[in-house]
């Protein structure tokens, strides 16, 4: 058990969550062809 | 984190809401954090596409009809997909249930170093552990900076049941990443 405050540990829950956000290659990704269905409909 | 801007604001303000360009940027802007959010919760790359398609594409329908978001884009679109993905159980009857293997295989082939693999699979294990309900909130306040109020208004619950969601779920957090807090 590693000991931390209730503050820190959100600040350290918030780090972990970046981490997975901004992990490059983690998430494959989003189809070209979900973004052209988009930009056609926009246009 | 990225919190609303001035422009974002603007941008719902503005006539240029059904501007092609503004349009791009805002799905530039805001699909690959809908997508990551819509990912972790389904656990499957082309069901969390459909759901990125369905969320903006009604979006586009919403502005069209005139009846586009009016107080915050980034909750509109975060609840857009809430909703759909909370259709999508409902049809299924799949509650709180395990669907992140698509997530692990894809990390599996990730460079990354040891340390950060070992961190980065805990925390995903630890997020494996909570609740459709608890691992959304965790992921709109800590991933996405989501405040309360917005995290309210994308779950449709009150600010003080989303207090205890998260409260709850860090609770659970804790105990799953081995930390114990002093009281």
């Amino acid at each position: 058990m590693k000991r931390i405050s209730d503050q820190s540990f959100e600040r350290e829950l918030e780090k972990r969550l970046q981490e997975l956000s901004s992990t490059e290659g983690l998430y494959p990704p989003l189809s070209a062809e979900v973004r052209n269905k988009y930009l056609r409909k926009a246009n | 984190m990225r919190t609303m801007q001035p422009n974002d604001i603007e941008l719902l303000k503005s006539e240029q809401q059904s501007d092609a360009g503004t349009l791009a940027r805002i799905y530039e802007e805001y699909s690959p954090a809908v997508f990551r959010y819509a990912f972790r919760l389904l656990g499957s790359l082309q069901i969390a596409e459909d759901c990125v398609a369905d969320s903006f594409l009604g979006f586009l329908t919403a502005v069209e009809m005139g009846k586009g978001p009016q107080e915050n884009l980034k909750a509109y679109l975060f609840r857009s997909a809430h909703n759909w993905i909370v259709d999508f159980y409902r049809k299924k009857s799949r509650l709180d249930i395990d669907l992140d293997d698509d997530f692990i295989d894809s990390f599996v082939n990730v460079e990354f170093e040891a340390e950060n693999r070992i961190r980065v699979i805990e925390t995903i294990k630890a997020l494996d552990q909570l609740t459709i309900e608890q691992k959304e909130v965790v992921l709109l306040r800590y991933s996405e900076g989501l405040d309360n109020k917005e995290i309210a208004k994308v779950i449709h619950k009150t600010q003080g049941a989303v207090k205890a969601l998260l409260h709850r779920a860090t609770t659970s957090l804790q105990k799953e990443l081995k930390y114990e807090t002093n009281k």
